[in-house]
Protein backbone atom coordinates (compact mmCIF):
# COMPACT_ATOMS: atom_id res chain seq x y z
CA UNK A 1 0.00 0.00 0.00
CA UNK A 2 1.47 3.46 -0.84
CA UNK A 3 2.05 6.17 1.59
CA UNK A 4 -1.20 8.24 0.23
CA UNK A 5 -3.47 5.22 -0.43
CA UNK A 6 -5.89 5.29 2.69
CA UNK A 7 -6.26 1.99 4.49
CA UNK A 8 -9.85 0.15 3.61
CA UNK A 9 -12.60 1.40 5.83
CA UNK A 10 -13.13 -1.08 9.89
CA UNK A 11 -15.75 0.04 12.16
CA UNK A 12 -14.17 1.36 15.70
CA UNK A 13 -15.39 -2.17 17.29
CA UNK A 14 -13.92 -4.25 14.16
CA UNK A 15 -10.96 -1.96 14.47
CA UNK A 16 -10.55 -2.97 18.29
CA UNK A 17 -11.51 -6.88 17.89
CA UNK A 18 -8.81 -7.26 15.75
CA UNK A 19 -5.96 -5.73 18.20
CA UNK A 20 -7.99 -7.78 21.02
CA UNK A 21 -7.85 -11.27 18.97
CA UNK A 22 -4.39 -10.80 17.45
CA UNK A 23 -2.94 -10.51 20.79
CA UNK A 24 -1.84 -6.61 20.38
CA UNK A 25 -3.63 -5.56 23.17
CA UNK A 26 -5.42 -7.32 25.78
CA UNK A 27 -9.33 -6.26 27.09
CA UNK A 28 -9.88 -5.39 30.76
CA UNK A 29 -13.39 -5.12 30.91
CA UNK A 30 -13.44 -1.33 30.84
CA UNK A 31 -13.22 0.76 27.71
CA UNK A 32 -10.43 2.68 27.34
CA UNK A 33 -8.19 0.58 29.32
CA UNK A 34 -5.62 -1.99 27.55
CA UNK A 35 -2.96 -4.40 28.45
CA UNK A 36 -0.07 -4.41 25.58
CA UNK A 37 1.84 -6.46 24.09
CA UNK A 38 5.96 -7.08 23.37
CA UNK A 39 4.90 -6.50 19.58
CA UNK A 40 2.42 -3.26 20.67
CA UNK A 41 5.45 -1.78 22.92
CA UNK A 42 8.18 -2.44 20.66
CA UNK A 43 6.35 -0.16 18.57
CA UNK A 44 5.23 2.45 20.93
CA UNK A 45 8.94 2.72 21.58
CA UNK A 46 9.56 2.63 18.28
CA UNK A 47 7.60 5.86 17.49
CA UNK A 48 9.29 7.32 20.97
CA UNK A 49 12.23 7.37 19.70
CA UNK A 50 12.00 7.77 16.12
CA UNK A 51 10.13 11.70 18.02
CA UNK A 52 13.68 11.28 19.78
CA UNK A 53 15.94 11.06 16.67
CA UNK A 54 13.99 14.09 14.55
CA UNK A 55 14.51 16.42 17.81
CA UNK A 56 17.83 15.28 18.94
CA UNK A 57 19.84 18.56 17.67
CA UNK A 58 17.21 20.93 19.63
CA UNK A 59 19.39 19.89 22.38
CA UNK A 60 15.90 20.17 24.95
CA UNK A 61 16.36 19.12 28.48
CA UNK A 62 14.99 15.54 28.65
CA UNK A 63 11.96 15.24 31.99
CA UNK A 64 10.27 11.92 32.43
CA UNK A 65 7.27 11.65 35.01
CA UNK A 66 5.21 9.05 36.53
CA UNK A 67 1.30 9.35 35.67
CA UNK A 68 0.58 11.33 38.96
CA UNK A 69 1.25 14.92 39.39
CA UNK A 70 0.70 17.15 42.31
CA UNK A 71 -2.13 18.62 43.22
CA UNK A 72 -0.99 22.15 43.99
CA UNK A 73 0.68 22.00 40.43
CA UNK A 74 -2.91 20.38 38.91
CA UNK A 75 -4.85 22.94 40.48
CA UNK A 76 -2.57 26.17 39.15
CA UNK A 77 -3.50 24.91 35.87
CA UNK A 78 -6.50 25.31 35.21
CA UNK A 79 -7.48 22.46 34.28
CA UNK A 80 -10.44 21.43 36.27
CA UNK A 81 -11.93 24.91 35.44
CA UNK A 82 -11.99 23.83 31.60
CA UNK A 83 -12.06 20.29 30.94
CA UNK A 84 -13.93 18.81 34.51
CA UNK A 85 -15.00 15.94 32.66
CA UNK A 86 -11.96 14.85 31.85
CA UNK A 87 -10.33 14.68 34.78
CA UNK A 88 -9.19 11.74 37.30
CA UNK A 89 -8.50 12.22 40.95
CA UNK A 90 -6.28 9.97 43.24
CA UNK A 91 -8.55 9.15 46.64
CA UNK A 92 -6.57 7.33 49.62
CA UNK A 93 -7.89 5.96 52.79
CA UNK A 94 -6.67 8.21 55.99
CA UNK A 95 -8.45 6.54 58.91
CA UNK A 96 -8.17 4.24 61.66
CA UNK A 97 -8.79 0.47 62.41
CA UNK A 98 -12.26 1.51 63.69
CA UNK A 99 -13.23 3.78 60.25
CA UNK A 100 -11.53 0.96 58.44
CA UNK A 101 -14.70 -2.12 59.64
CA UNK A 102 -16.93 0.95 58.80
CA UNK A 103 -16.03 1.55 55.63
CA UNK A 104 -16.21 -2.68 54.68
CA UNK A 105 -19.10 -2.86 56.36
CA UNK A 106 -20.68 0.01 54.05
CA UNK A 107 -23.10 -0.92 51.71
CA UNK A 108 -23.19 0.46 48.99
CA UNK A 109 -25.78 3.11 48.68
CA UNK A 110 -24.01 4.06 51.45
CA UNK A 111 -20.42 4.47 49.68
CA UNK A 112 -18.80 1.29 50.20
CA UNK A 113 -15.38 1.11 51.03
CA UNK A 114 -15.07 4.21 49.38
CA UNK A 115 -17.40 6.25 51.57
CA UNK A 116 -13.86 7.46 53.96
CA UNK A 117 -11.68 7.72 51.21
CA UNK A 118 -10.24 11.19 51.00
CA UNK A 119 -8.80 13.55 47.78
CA UNK A 120 -4.94 12.80 47.67
CA UNK A 121 -2.55 16.00 47.22
CA UNK A 122 -1.70 14.48 44.14
CA UNK A 123 -4.05 13.37 40.98
CA UNK A 124 -3.46 11.47 37.48
CA UNK A 125 -1.74 13.71 34.87
CA UNK A 126 -3.79 15.30 31.85
CA UNK A 127 -0.76 15.78 29.33
CA UNK A 128 2.81 15.41 29.80
CA UNK A 129 3.66 19.31 29.69
CA UNK A 130 1.22 19.50 33.11
CA UNK A 131 4.09 18.53 35.58
CA UNK A 132 6.68 20.75 33.64
CA UNK A 133 5.66 24.49 34.05
CA UNK A 134 5.82 23.88 38.00
CA UNK A 135 9.37 22.87 37.76
CA UNK A 136 9.99 25.23 35.15
CA UNK A 137 8.61 28.44 37.45
CA UNK A 138 10.39 27.33 40.91
CA UNK A 139 13.98 27.90 38.91
CA UNK A 140 13.52 31.28 38.71
CA UNK A 141 13.85 33.61 35.49
CA UNK A 142 14.41 31.90 32.23
CA UNK A 143 17.59 32.31 29.87
CA UNK A 144 17.38 35.07 27.93
CA UNK A 145 17.14 32.68 24.91
CA UNK A 146 14.38 30.53 26.57
CA UNK A 147 14.11 27.24 27.73
CA UNK A 148 12.93 24.30 26.00
CA UNK A 149 11.79 20.52 27.73
CA UNK A 150 11.29 17.11 26.29
CA UNK A 151 8.44 15.34 28.69
CA UNK A 152 6.89 12.21 28.72
CA UNK A 153 4.68 10.10 30.85
CA UNK A 154 1.63 8.41 30.53
CA UNK A 155 -1.65 10.31 30.68
CA UNK A 156 -5.69 9.91 32.27
CA UNK A 157 -8.39 11.12 30.44
CA UNK A 158 -11.62 10.08 31.47
CA UNK A 159 -13.07 9.60 27.83
CA UNK A 160 -14.39 5.63 27.85
CA UNK A 161 -14.99 4.92 23.86
CA UNK A 162 -15.10 1.22 22.13
CA UNK A 163 -12.66 3.14 19.94
CA UNK A 164 -9.40 1.96 20.69
CA UNK A 165 -7.73 5.12 19.18
CA UNK A 166 -8.98 7.23 22.32
CA UNK A 167 -7.71 5.17 25.83
CA UNK A 168 -8.08 6.34 29.20
CA UNK A 169 -4.60 6.13 29.77
CA UNK A 170 -1.98 6.75 26.92
CA UNK A 171 2.02 8.15 26.75
CA UNK A 172 2.57 11.17 25.20
CA UNK A 173 5.80 12.35 24.16
CA UNK A 174 5.83 15.97 24.54
CA UNK A 175 8.15 19.06 24.05
CA UNK A 176 7.65 22.20 25.84
CA UNK A 177 9.08 25.60 24.40
CA UNK A 178 9.66 28.56 26.92
CA UNK A 179 10.25 32.03 25.58
CA UNK A 180 9.09 35.12 23.34
CA UNK A 181 5.99 34.56 21.49
CA UNK A 182 8.08 34.83 18.25
CA UNK A 183 9.88 31.70 19.68
CA UNK A 184 6.86 29.75 20.50
CA UNK A 185 5.25 30.70 17.10
CA UNK A 186 8.27 29.11 15.15
CA UNK A 187 8.36 26.16 17.75
CA UNK A 188 5.02 25.52 16.67
CA UNK A 189 5.35 26.15 13.10
CA UNK A 190 8.62 24.46 13.34
CA UNK A 191 7.05 21.21 14.80
CA UNK A 192 3.71 20.82 12.37
CA UNK A 193 6.75 20.45 9.63
CA UNK A 194 8.84 17.96 11.31
CA UNK A 195 5.65 16.54 12.52
CA UNK A 196 4.33 15.90 8.59
CA UNK A 197 7.49 14.92 7.23
CA UNK A 198 7.59 12.08 10.14
CA UNK A 199 4.36 11.23 9.37
CA UNK A 200 5.11 11.38 5.73
CA UNK A 201 8.71 8.52 6.69
CA UNK A 202 6.21 6.02 8.21
CA UNK A 203 3.65 5.91 5.24
CA UNK A 204 0.73 7.75 7.12
CA UNK A 205 -1.57 9.94 4.96
CA UNK A 206 -1.73 12.75 7.80
CA UNK A 207 -2.64 16.29 7.20
CA UNK A 208 -2.46 19.74 9.73
CA UNK A 209 -5.66 21.30 10.91
CA UNK A 210 -6.54 24.46 13.30
CA UNK A 211 -8.41 22.60 16.38
CA UNK A 212 -9.41 23.37 19.61
CA UNK A 213 -9.66 21.76 23.02
CA UNK A 214 -12.93 20.02 24.42
CA UNK A 215 -13.50 22.85 26.78
CA UNK A 216 -16.43 21.96 29.07
CA UNK A 217 -20.21 23.56 28.74
CA UNK A 218 -21.58 26.55 27.33
CA UNK A 219 -18.54 28.98 28.61
CA UNK A 220 -16.37 26.00 27.23
CA UNK A 221 -17.79 26.82 23.94
CA UNK A 222 -16.79 30.82 24.10
CA UNK A 223 -13.31 29.54 24.78
CA UNK A 224 -12.76 26.91 22.13
CA UNK A 225 -13.70 29.66 19.52
CA UNK A 226 -11.43 32.45 21.09
CA UNK A 227 -8.44 29.45 20.96
CA UNK A 228 -9.46 28.96 17.24
CA UNK A 229 -9.63 32.60 16.22
CA UNK A 230 -6.17 33.05 17.58
CA UNK A 231 -5.19 29.84 16.25
CA UNK A 232 -3.23 28.82 18.93
CA UNK A 233 -3.85 25.23 18.40
CA UNK A 234 -3.21 22.76 15.45
CA UNK A 235 -3.18 19.08 15.10
CA UNK A 236 -1.97 16.03 13.21
CA UNK A 237 -4.42 14.12 12.02
CA UNK A 238 -5.07 10.80 10.00
CA UNK A 239 -7.30 8.14 9.71
CA UNK A 240 -7.60 5.27 12.19
CA UNK A 241 -10.71 4.15 13.73
CA UNK A 242 -13.44 5.81 11.51
CA UNK A 243 -12.80 5.83 8.13
CA UNK A 244 -15.31 9.74 8.51
CA UNK A 245 -13.27 10.81 10.52
CA UNK A 246 -9.62 11.35 10.99
CA UNK A 247 -8.01 10.72 14.36
CA UNK A 248 -5.62 13.47 15.65
CA UNK A 249 -2.39 12.08 16.95
CA UNK A 250 -0.67 15.28 18.08
CA UNK A 251 -0.94 18.70 18.71
CA UNK A 252 1.13 21.77 18.08
CA UNK A 253 -0.22 24.64 20.83
CA UNK A 254 0.54 28.38 21.72
CA UNK A 255 -0.65 28.90 24.95
CA UNK A 256 0.44 32.81 24.97
CA UNK A 257 0.82 33.54 28.74
CA UNK A 258 -1.28 31.42 30.82
CA UNK A 259 0.67 28.80 31.88
CA UNK A 260 3.42 31.98 32.78
CA UNK A 261 0.49 33.61 34.49
CA UNK A 262 -0.78 30.12 36.27
CA UNK A 263 3.02 28.93 37.67
CA UNK A 264 5.00 32.50 37.84
CA UNK A 265 7.42 31.37 35.09
CA UNK A 266 9.08 35.03 34.19
CA UNK A 267 11.22 35.74 31.50
CA UNK A 268 15.07 37.21 31.79
CA UNK A 269 13.58 40.85 31.82
CA UNK A 270 11.29 39.30 34.61
CA UNK A 271 7.99 39.52 32.42
CA UNK A 272 5.51 36.94 31.89
CA UNK A 273 6.88 34.35 29.53
CA UNK A 274 5.26 32.30 26.65
CA UNK A 275 5.04 29.12 26.83
CA UNK A 276 3.83 26.25 23.64
CA UNK A 277 3.81 22.48 23.26
CA UNK A 278 4.36 19.67 20.71
CA UNK A 279 3.10 16.48 21.79
CA UNK A 280 1.94 13.14 20.12
CA UNK A 281 0.42 10.34 21.21
CA UNK A 282 2.72 7.47 21.16
CA UNK A 283 -0.29 4.89 21.32
CA UNK A 284 -2.48 6.42 18.52
CA UNK A 285 0.27 6.45 16.41
CA UNK A 286 0.80 3.24 16.82
CA UNK A 287 -2.50 2.34 16.19
CA UNK A 288 -2.59 4.40 12.77
CA UNK A 289 0.51 2.59 11.65
CA UNK A 290 -1.40 -0.74 12.11
CA UNK A 291 -4.24 0.58 10.79
CA UNK A 292 -2.62 2.02 7.65
CA UNK A 293 -0.08 -1.11 7.30
CA UNK A 294 -1.73 -4.03 8.38
CA UNK A 295 -1.34 -6.42 11.51
CA UNK A 296 1.98 -8.21 10.26
CA UNK A 297 4.70 -5.55 10.88
CA UNK A 298 6.76 -7.74 9.00
CA UNK A 299 5.04 -7.12 6.13
CA UNK A 300 5.00 -3.37 6.40
CA UNK A 301 6.89 -1.48 3.51
CA UNK A 302 10.49 -1.95 3.74
CA UNK A 303 11.12 2.52 3.90
CA UNK A 304 8.16 1.72 6.68
CA UNK A 305 10.34 -0.25 8.62
CA UNK A 306 14.06 1.25 8.10
CA UNK A 307 12.14 4.59 9.60
CA UNK A 308 11.40 2.80 12.37
CA UNK A 309 14.40 0.65 12.92
CA UNK A 310 17.03 2.36 11.16
CA UNK A 311 19.93 0.11 11.49
CA UNK A 312 22.87 0.81 13.29
CA UNK B 1 -28.53 51.39 29.74
CA UNK B 2 -26.96 48.55 28.19
CA UNK B 3 -23.93 50.23 27.72
CA UNK B 4 -23.93 50.63 31.61
CA UNK B 5 -24.87 47.38 32.43
CA UNK B 6 -21.87 46.15 30.40
CA UNK B 7 -19.35 48.40 32.32
CA UNK B 8 -20.55 47.36 35.55
CA UNK B 9 -19.92 44.41 34.42
CA UNK B 10 -16.91 44.73 33.47
CA UNK B 11 -15.87 46.47 36.76
CA UNK B 12 -16.38 43.25 38.49
CA UNK B 13 -13.70 41.63 36.09
CA UNK B 14 -10.83 40.66 37.52
CA UNK B 15 -8.71 41.70 34.37
CA UNK B 16 -10.13 44.83 33.45
CA UNK B 17 -11.80 46.29 37.27
CA UNK B 18 -8.66 48.76 37.43
CA UNK B 19 -9.73 50.18 33.41
CA UNK B 20 -13.09 49.60 33.58
CA UNK B 21 -13.97 53.34 34.09
CA UNK B 22 -11.44 54.83 31.51
CA UNK B 23 -12.64 52.28 28.40
CA UNK B 24 -14.20 53.63 25.22
CA UNK B 25 -17.04 52.37 23.97
CA UNK B 26 -15.10 51.06 21.22
CA UNK B 27 -11.90 50.25 23.47
CA UNK B 28 -10.16 46.72 22.02
CA UNK B 29 -11.31 44.73 25.32
CA UNK B 30 -8.57 42.02 24.71
CA UNK B 31 -5.33 44.74 24.09
CA UNK B 32 -7.04 46.29 27.45
CA UNK B 33 -5.86 42.92 29.06
CA UNK B 34 -9.31 41.05 28.96
CA UNK B 35 -8.18 37.23 28.97
CA UNK B 36 -10.24 34.00 27.84
CA UNK B 37 -11.25 33.86 31.27
CA UNK B 38 -11.90 37.24 31.97
CA UNK B 39 -14.53 36.95 28.25
CA UNK B 40 -16.15 33.90 30.25
CA UNK B 41 -16.57 36.13 33.47
CA UNK B 42 -17.73 39.08 31.29
CA UNK B 43 -20.48 36.38 29.85
CA UNK B 44 -21.91 35.03 32.98
CA UNK B 45 -21.85 38.43 34.61
CA UNK B 46 -23.88 39.76 32.16
CA UNK B 47 -26.36 36.47 31.78
CA UNK B 48 -26.91 37.01 35.51
CA UNK B 49 -27.21 40.65 35.09
CA UNK B 50 -29.83 40.71 32.61
CA UNK B 51 -31.65 37.18 33.20
CA UNK B 52 -30.38 36.24 29.79
CA UNK B 53 -28.34 33.25 27.76
CA UNK B 54 -26.67 33.64 24.94
CA UNK B 55 -27.24 31.47 22.60
CA UNK B 56 -23.82 29.41 21.12
CA UNK B 57 -24.09 30.97 17.64
CA UNK B 58 -22.99 34.42 19.66
CA UNK B 59 -20.00 32.39 22.15
CA UNK B 60 -17.63 34.49 20.33
CA UNK B 61 -14.29 36.51 20.66
CA UNK B 62 -15.97 38.70 18.17
CA UNK B 63 -19.03 39.27 20.70
CA UNK B 64 -16.91 40.83 23.41
CA UNK B 65 -14.43 43.00 21.36
CA UNK B 66 -15.54 45.94 22.64
CA UNK B 67 -18.37 47.71 24.63
CA UNK B 68 -20.07 48.46 21.66
CA UNK B 69 -19.75 44.89 20.20
CA UNK B 70 -21.15 43.24 23.24
CA UNK B 71 -24.56 46.11 22.95
CA UNK B 72 -24.71 45.11 19.32
CA UNK B 73 -25.07 40.80 20.26
CA UNK B 74 -27.05 42.11 23.31
CA UNK B 75 -29.33 44.27 21.25
CA UNK B 76 -29.71 41.63 18.79
CA UNK B 77 -31.04 39.05 21.51
CA UNK B 78 -33.29 41.46 22.71
CA UNK B 79 -34.99 42.23 19.60
CA UNK B 80 -35.17 38.56 18.83
CA UNK B 81 -33.07 39.00 15.18
CA UNK B 82 -29.77 35.94 17.24
CA UNK B 83 -31.69 32.81 17.11
CA UNK B 84 -31.70 30.85 19.64
CA UNK B 85 -29.45 27.57 20.25
CA UNK B 86 -27.17 26.43 17.59
CA UNK B 87 -24.33 24.67 17.66
CA UNK B 88 -20.56 26.81 18.30
CA UNK B 89 -18.84 27.29 15.06
CA UNK B 90 -15.59 29.28 14.53
CA UNK B 91 -14.72 32.05 12.48
CA UNK B 92 -14.60 29.38 9.34
CA UNK B 93 -18.16 27.89 10.20
CA UNK B 94 -16.38 24.81 11.53
CA UNK B 95 -18.45 23.72 14.49
CA UNK B 96 -15.87 23.33 17.58
CA UNK B 97 -14.16 19.83 18.63
CA UNK B 98 -16.16 18.47 21.90
CA UNK B 99 -13.23 15.20 21.90
CA UNK B 100 -9.78 16.08 22.78
CA UNK B 101 -6.52 14.92 21.13
CA UNK B 102 -4.42 12.05 22.58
Amino acid sequence: MSATELASPLSADEFRQELFERGLLFATGVDGLYGRSATFENLVDAVDRLIGRMSTEDGAEIMRFPPIMTRTGFEASGYFKNMPQLVGTVHCFCGDDREHKRVLACTPEEGGWTAAQQPADVVLTPASCYPVYPIIAARGPLPAEGWLVDSSSYCFRREPSIDPARMQMFRQREQVCFGTPERIRAFQSHWMTRALEMFRRMGLPATTDLANDPFFGRPGMLMANGQRSQRLKFEILVPISNPDKLSACGSFNYHVHHFADAYGIRDADGEAAHTGCAGFGLERVSLALFRQHGFDIEAWPESVRATLWPRA
Amino acid sequence: MLHETVRNVLRGVGDLAASADTLGDNTDLFDAGLSSYGTVEVMIGLENALGIEFPETVLTRDTFTSINAIVHVLERLRDGTVPAGGQAVDANGWPVATETVQ
